[in-house]
């Protein structure tokens, strides 16, 4: 067989990396917040919008959105949802013990070819997790980017990510325009309440400027895409981070794919004219 | 190139001696309808006229469930893949041009982008010795252009009716074929051999209507054809077997399997289907290809459409009809393809 016989790397693609939580951080209900390290000490080596594979050994393995910046040095961050078997048992991780890591897999957020530009950042609950990753990359990078503006939206305040980065935001730090939103509010809530999309039609921005990135739950894409038309922004401004099953991480195993795209490899993060049109991507 | 004919009373020896090379499989019968693909021992057993085996040769490569990918102590932590190599090189003898084709679309999915070690180091690790072929009612091989009775195969057996021609394309080949009683082939082997190549050409077979080239390009205009929701999409039981005999679908699932102290464990992979119901699901709740008329299509589209036109060329089906001979809806590739073909001529 002459192509098989070709030399190939013996390293198995389904290996992890060992690695170590080093702080444990309740987020909200439903998440928690982790700071891990690699074992070997190098670094995840990651861009922002990427996610790795995590293993817990004898529960699985599960994807997850990292959500710290690359620019972040000695860990990265995790924040996960408790909504299945190996999340579950992520919930019962402290500080110490062990994971496997594969990845850092897939496309992320064009952050070089953004530079210059203006950034609309649009999350929607858990979805805020992967943008966070390029928007403290942005902050981070502050002077490369123009106006950085976040629009989150979740269901209700108890259920809004308190990352510490919020705060110096609403202190008006880093120049970053936050607005909050969220379906439902409570007593206390004194903010916006309506669905992410009521935020849009409001924003005074230049669309030639300005690219949109956008993340959240499935449903959510339709309507934000309609309401970024209503703004008349172009379609290759936009970029999107979309979910699917990615279960190998490594273009193989087939439960990802989107047309012929895999998620885990062409995406998760998508440009728009890339996928527009494909009934199954949104 | 080394070619010659073994005659039929001395294919058994040579079968015997390959054994000395490797672990040999081929196929044997089942019952009166079923054949597939076994080790073989006592070479009366097999059964080289055969018409298609249950499962395509894919499952020495890509074993249908519990293949160990990674080891690991939950208490030491260690934790380690197993060697990709097989002990022994794998045998393949008997193998119709269909389902070498079918392996040769494999090798590109394992190897493009992030090559699979294991699937990889099986497969170089094998010998191909090829077979001619007795198409039923249920094949298309040459409708989709894999009647190709030389690319992928290191021997190819042509069958006389008292021997075979017996043809080496590669070293492997040709030093196996050494082994064998050769007598030279007249002019008159090698056009019997073209013969009973010319029978995959020839076969009655399934009708199907549409050129493979045009299928990409029907497909993009077929999406919205009611056919998929009202036709196929509602007989399908969504039992997966379609799936499971095509010798090009590899989808596979993973899962950790723990010893009973809770401390040993393996992590395995066996083969998904993209007709379960659960293929798509994600941890919260959605189902992003959520119905069978979605999941049919897609199924169709990834032979057609989708990894055609991402790995540049050949359909990804070969052909070999095993996914209609063992539908219990009775759905078949050319079925659909028939369907989509005229559906969007009607829409023209």
């Amino acid at each position: 067989m002459a192509e098989g016989a070709k030399k190939v790397s013996e390293a198995s693609l389904y290996l992890p990396k060992p690695a170590t939580v080093k702080k444990v951080i309740p987020m909200t209900e439903m998440e928690m917040f982790y700071q891990l390290s690699l074992d070997d000490g190098s670094e995840l080596g990651h861009n922002p919008g990427q996610f790795v594979e995590v293993s817990l050994y004898g529960i699985g393995e599960c994807p997850i959105s990292i959500s710290s910046s690359p620019t972040q040095k000695g860990i990265f961050e995790l924040c996960v949802r408790k909504v299945g078997k190996v999340t579950e048992a992520i919930h019962r991780l402290k500080v110490g013990d062990k994971v496997g890591i594969r990845g850092p897999f897939g496309k992320g957020f064009p952050a070089d070819k953004l530079k210059g530009k203006d950034l609309l950042f649009i999350g929607g609950g858990i979805g805020m997790v992967p943008l966070r990753s390029f928007i403290n990359y942005s902050v981070h990078n502050r002077k490369d980017y123009g106006r950085i503006i976040l629009l989150y939206g979740a269901r209700t305040p108890k259920e809004l990510f308190p990352f510490p980065e919020f705060e110096d935001w609403k202190a008006g730090k880093n120049n970053v325009e936050l607005h909050l939103t969220v379906d439902r509010g409570d007593d206390k809530w004194k903010g916006n309440v309506g669905v992410i999309t009521t935020l849009i039609p409001p924003l005074k921005i230049d669309v030639e400027k300005t690219y949109a990135i956008v993340c959240g739950p499935p449903v959510m894409y339709k309507f934000v895409l309609l309401a970024l038309d209503g703004k008349n922004f172009k379609d290759d401004h936009i970029y999107l981070s979309l979910e699917r099953r990615m279960k190998c991480g490594v273009g193989k195993c087939g439960h990802c794919q989107i047309h012929g795209y895999y998620c885990c490899q062409d995406g998760p993060v998508f440009h728009y004219p890339l996928i527009k049109g494909i009934k199954e991507a949104l | 190139m080394k070619k010659g004919v073994i005659a039929k009373k001395n294919f058994g020896a040579w079968v015997e001696s390959l054994k000395k090379e490797g672990e040999v499989f081929g196929p044997k019968k089942r019952t009166e309808q079923f054949y597939y693909f076994d080790k073989v021992g006592d070479v009366a057993e097999l059964a080289m006229d055969y018409t298609s085996t249950i499962l395509p040769p894919k499952k020495f490569f890509v074993p249908s469930k519990d293949e160990v990918i990674l080891e690991f102590n939950r208490k030491s932590g260690e934790v380690k893949a197993p060697k990709p190599e097989p002990a022994k090189e794998i045998i393949l003898l008997g193998v119709h041009a269909c389902d070498m084709q079918g392996l040769l679309r494999l090798d590109i999915c394992w190897r493009e982008g992030n090559p699979d070690s294991t699937y990889l180091a099986r497969r170089a690790k094998s010998t191909m010795i090829g077979v001619t072929c007795n198409p039923d009612e249920n094949c298309f091989c040459a409708k989709v252009g894999s009647n190709n009775f030389r690319e992928g195969f290191d021997i190819f057996l042509s069958d006389l009716g008292q021997g075979y021609l017996a043809e080496a394309f590669t070293s492997k080949g040709e030093k196996l074929l050494a082994l064998a009683r050769l007598e030279e082939a007249s002019m008159l082997d090698e056009e019997l051999a073209y013969k009973a190549k010319a029978k995959c050409a020839e076969a009655k077979g399934a009708e199907f209507l549409p050129k493979v080239a045009e299928l990409p390009l029907l497909c993009m205009d077929g999406e919205e054809l009611a056919f998929w929701k009202e036709d196929v999409g509602a007989r399908c039981l969504a039992c997966g077997t379609c799936t499971n005999v095509c010798p090009t679908c590899y989808c596979f699932d993973v899962q950790d399997e723990v010893e009973m102290d809770l401390t040993k464990g393996k992590r395995v992979r066996s083969w998904d289907s993209c007709q379960l119901e659960g293929f798509t699901l994600v941890a919260s709740g959605e189902k992003f290809m959520h119905d069978q008329p979605i999941r049919q299509k897609h199924r169709f589209y990834r032979k057609f459409r989708y990894l055609t036109t991402k790995y540049g060329g050949s359909a990804f089906c070969v052909g070999c009809g095993r996914c209609g001979r063992q539908c219990t809806a009775g759905i078949s590739i050319p079925e659909t393809a028939n369907k989509l073909y005229l559906g969007v001529r009607a829409m023209k």
